[in-house]
């Protein structure tokens, strides 16, 4: 199927940022097995990833770890 | 010390449902996830919350698996990302549905040797990032970690959804484009 035009859309699509109807139209196609839009969504994904990347870096809180496991048993 | 168990050995570890394997990805993966949380998110509660909730989430996920082929990195940053703008929206009641994060399994998530080719270029890809104009940085910005729509950034900014729709897109097709020139082969083996 010609995507073209859903080109510019799969950064905000994973993004949560898309109209709606933009939204279903690209999620439907997307249900379809598309592997232009399966690379697409990919290459977005590493696109939304490098952009999460800048924020500095902020070290975990003494305990935070143990913590963590603690929450996971209490599962 | 951490350190000395590589990240695949660690996911091993995970797939084989071993608790001190969650831990140590969490000392190794926290800090990044941290610190672009806390881009999103005030509380710094909140911020620690969303951050193990992610963690907790990579453990749910790889429950029934037995080897895991996504990057883990650019998983956890992405399910972390949509936690937070999910607070942030529920927060401002915002009328938009939940955000759902990508499941682990989804065949398209770029796997550990794209994210290894990433991470070499770490320092170009920032710098790239560092030259966007202030005007478009601000619009990325109210995307990315305000969880806003194009049409509420259209009303945010008072200007027309074609025209916002139109920078925005440009914007995310420029940094797309530099990405690939630094990252060359990035799509060459799908
Ligand atoms: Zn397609």
């Amino acid at each position: 199927m010609d995507c073209q035009y859903l080109e510019d859309l799969h950064e905000l699509f994973l993004l949560g940022a898309l109209a709606e109807q933009d939204e279903i139209k690209l999620r439907e196609h997307v249900a379809t097995g598309c592997p232009r839009c399966a690379e697409r969504l990919g290459e977005a994904a590493l696109t939304l990833f490098a952009i999460l990347q800048s924020p500095r870096p902020l070290r975990n809180d003494p305990g935070a770890r143990a913590r963590l496991l603690r929450r996971l048993r209490a599962k | 010390m951490p350190d000395e168990v590589a990240t695949p050995e660690l996911l091993s570890r995970l797939v084989a449902r071993e608790e001190g394997a969650l831990g140590l990805l969490y000392e190794r993966l926290g800090p990044p996830l941290r610190g672009m949380v806390a881009r999103i998110l005030t509380s710094q509660e909140e911020v620690e919350d969303v951050v193990e909730n992610s963690f907790l989430e990579l453990w749910k996920q790889t429950a029934q698996k037995t080897s895991v082929k996504a990057s883990v990195e650019v998983w956890l940053t992405l399910a972390a990302r949509d936690l937070a703008v999910e607070r942030l929206r529920a927060a401002r009641k915002s009328p938009r549905r939940k955000l759902s994060p990508p499941s682990l399994d989804s065949a398209w998530l770029p796997d550990s040797s794209e994210f290894a080719l990433f991470a070499r270029r770490r320092e170009l890809v920032r710098n790239a990032l560092g030259v966007l104009p202030a005007s478009q940085r601000a619009v990325l910005d109210l995307a990315v970690y305000r969880g806003r729509t194009e049409e509420e950034m259209a009303d945010l900014l008072h200007k027309p959804l074609g025209r916002l729709r139109d920078e925005l897109r440009a914007t995310l097709r420029y940094v797309r484009q530099r990405l690939h020139a630094l990252m060359g082969t990035w799509t060459a083996n799908i």
